[in-house]
Parts: structure tokens; C-alpha cells; sequence
């Protein structure tokens, strides 16, 4: 449920970057947010939201990217790094608890796609 | 049709974690810590407040800031202890996030104060997703509940500081594994320590007070 109240964020966040935008886009096709693999959102959920936020506004019609970004692990006991599973807890490698988790929470927009106004050539 | 891909990197917590942010540069110019207790409804996070005020007695002069969806209920049981305490209502939302813990924080009276506790809204899920200013996330699961939720819920034992155990009163009639759980707890999170203890008995609670203690 905490989908919506993030969503509002990811509106309001796209809204602020178009309306920044020189010259100013025609419209938005899709954004892109990267999700943390600990973050426990939901993705439909979050289509519903958005879908549901967007209503009437000037990004109705777009499109929510949701791209899962995998946790990066480094061990401080053997200097083993890789990709880490969530509920790997230990090294793959040498067994320390002495992991540090890269990603696992990161949360943001990423990228996005819009249409330019057509400008006449000269 | 042109279109162009717009390459944007913005941080869509940073609203709520300006707040967050906010809070902790106040509690620290005025030397309170800030708890955020988390658990599911009825693990006992009330019960245990009640049992910190008397256990307590004003060594840690500490207020409440009570998270529910409805209802003063929580902020009364509170206030009955002789403990300040404000009730956040969230009207339907499962989580506190940090602009209204901010604003409820500046109305305390924390020149006298060493510490807050924020009683965040029963849930294993969605709070632990919100930083809220807090130094410490603090997960609370009762017995009753089962040695499996860390295990099911991992996020928010990864996130705490400190896991407490409560209503050990009933490990006689639950099936309830306490070691096992606790293997759960440490391979989610190995540095987190574990409190068991019992709010309606006050086993226990000591050696939760004592950690208080030592992180003022």
C-alpha cells in the first residue's frame, strides 16, 4: 500500500523534470525507475498507482518502466564483490557476515522518454 | 515523430528524506535520541512503553509519538504513565513518513527531554520502507506471531539496530523457537542484537534499557 504514497513521488518528480525541459516536450511516453531488490514494492501495484495518479493530468497516457536493480555485494573479510542474491546474508565466498549491500535500497528515475514538438526546418 | 530519451537521476525518496534529515540535525543540536519501534498490530510496542515509563523512572526522560490509523487509544494508554505522548493519525495510511514526524517532534518540549520514541503504525511491511529521522530502527515481534517472520519479512530485521523479542510470558504456549529465531535474525542481520523479555512481567527489559543507556 505504501506503492501509492511513492508514486506520488515518482509524479511529482517527472512533473518537475518536464516542466524544466528546454524546449518544452510534447508529451511523455514512458519513464523509468530503478528499484532496489530490498525495496519491497509491488509492481503491479505500482502500475495501478500510476495509472490512478496520472489520470487527468498531462502524463496521462504514459508509461511506467519498472527496472529491478541487482544488489551489488562486497565481503570486508576476503574482498570477494558480485552480484547478491536478497536473502543471502553471508559471503558466497569465504562465509563472514561482513557483507556490505550496494543497491538494495536505491530508488529513482532513471529515464525519460518523450516526444519533442515537430520544429519546422529552415 | 521525434522523440529523445531524457537520462534523469532523482532520488524519489528525497522528499521524505529531507525531513528525515531535518529531524536528526534537531534531535542532535538538542543531544535526544529518536527510536522508531516497529512491529505488527498487537506485538506489544504499546506494552512495552508502558513498561519502559516504569521501569524507567525518569532516568531516561523520554515522549511518545504514537502512529496508528485511528483512534487515541495508544496516546491515552501512554499518558496514563505519567509519559508525554502525541497520537500521529494517518488516516488510513500504513505508515508514518518523516514531514508529519517532523512537525510532531517540534511541539515537544525537547530541552527536557533525552529521548523520543516514535511508535510507528502496526505493520511489518511498509515502515520499514520510510526513514522518519529516527537513529535507530527497533523491530518488536511478539512470540505469538512465530520464529518464521524474520524469515518472511526481511527488510525491516535488515534494517534495525536492535531486534526485541517480547511476550517471553508465553513461550509455554506457543510453539515458538526462540534460538531458532534468532538464527534468522542474525543471517539477515549479524550485528543486530536480539532482546528478549516480557512487558507484562519486566524480564529482560533491563538489558533493553541498558543499550538505551549506552546509545545517549
Amino acid at each position: 500500500m505504501h506503492e501509492l504514497s511513492i508514486c506520488q513521488s515518482i509524479v511529482n518528480s517527472i512533473q518537475e523534470e518536464m516542466a524544466g525541459m528546454d524546449p518544452r516536450p510534447k508529451r511523455l511516453i514512458s519513464a523509468r525507475i530503478v528499484v532496489g531488490e530490498l525495496r519491497q514494492i509491488v509492481p503491479e501495484f505500482m502500475q495501478n498507482a500510476y495509472q490512478n495518479l496520472t489520470k487527468g493530468s498531462d502524463i496521462e497516457g504514459s508509461q511506467l518502466e519498472i527496472k529491478a536493480l541487482t544488489i551489488h555485494g562486497t565481503c570486508e573479510a576476503c574482498g570477494w564483490t558480485g552480484p547478491l542474491s536478497k536473502d543471502l546474508c553471508e559471503c558466497p565466498s569465504c562465509s563472514s557476515s561482513k557483507l556490505k549491500m550496494e543497491g538494495a535500497m536505491d530508488l529513482y528515475l532513471d529515464n525519460l522518454e518523450i516526444e519533442n514538438y515537430v520544429t519546422p526546418e529552415a | 515523430m521525434t522523440t529523445t530519451n531524457v537520462k534523469v537521476y532523482k532520488d524519489l525518496m528525497g522528499e521524505n528524506e529531507k525531513w528525515a534529515n531535518e529531524t536528526r540535525r534537531l534531535l542532535t543540536e538538542k543531544c535526544v535520541l529518536m527510536i522508531n519501534l516497529i512491529g505488527s498490530p498487537g506485538s506489544g510496542k504499546t506494552a512495552l512503553l508502558e513498561r519502559m515509563a516504569k521501569s524507567l523512572e525518569n532516568r531516561i526522560r523520554f515522549a511518545v509519538l504514537e502512529g496508528d490509523v485511528e483512534t487515541t487509544r495508544d496516546a491515552e494508554r501512554i499518558a496514563a504513565v505519567n509519559i508525554q505522548a502525541s497520537q500521529l493519525l494517518t488516516g488510513g495510511a500504513c505508515h508514518l513518513e518523516a514531514k508529519l514526524v517532523h512537525y510532531a517532534l517540534k511541539d515537544l518540549p525537547l530541552d527536557d527531554l533525552d529521548m523520543v520514541v516514535v511508535e510507528n503504525v502496526g505493520n511489518l511491511v511498509c515502515p520499514a520502507e520510510f526513514d522518519v529521522g529516527e537513529m535507530a530502527k527497533i523491530a518488536v515481534l511478539s512470540v505469538a506471531e512465530g520464529d518464521d517472520k524474520p524469515s518472511k519479512y526481511p527488510l525491516l530485521f535488515h534494517e534495525a539496530k536492535a531486534v526485541i523479542l517480547t511476550k517471553i510470558d508465553l513461550l509455554l504456549h506457543v510453539d515458538f523457537d526462540v534460538d531458532d529465531c534468532i538464527a534468522n535474525i542474525k543471517r539477515i542481520n549479524a550485528s543486530a542484537p536480539v532482546f528478549t523479555l516480557s512487558a507484562k512481567t519486566g524480564i529482560g527489559v533491563d538489558n533493553w534499557i541498558n543499550w538505551l543507556h549506552e546509545r545517549r
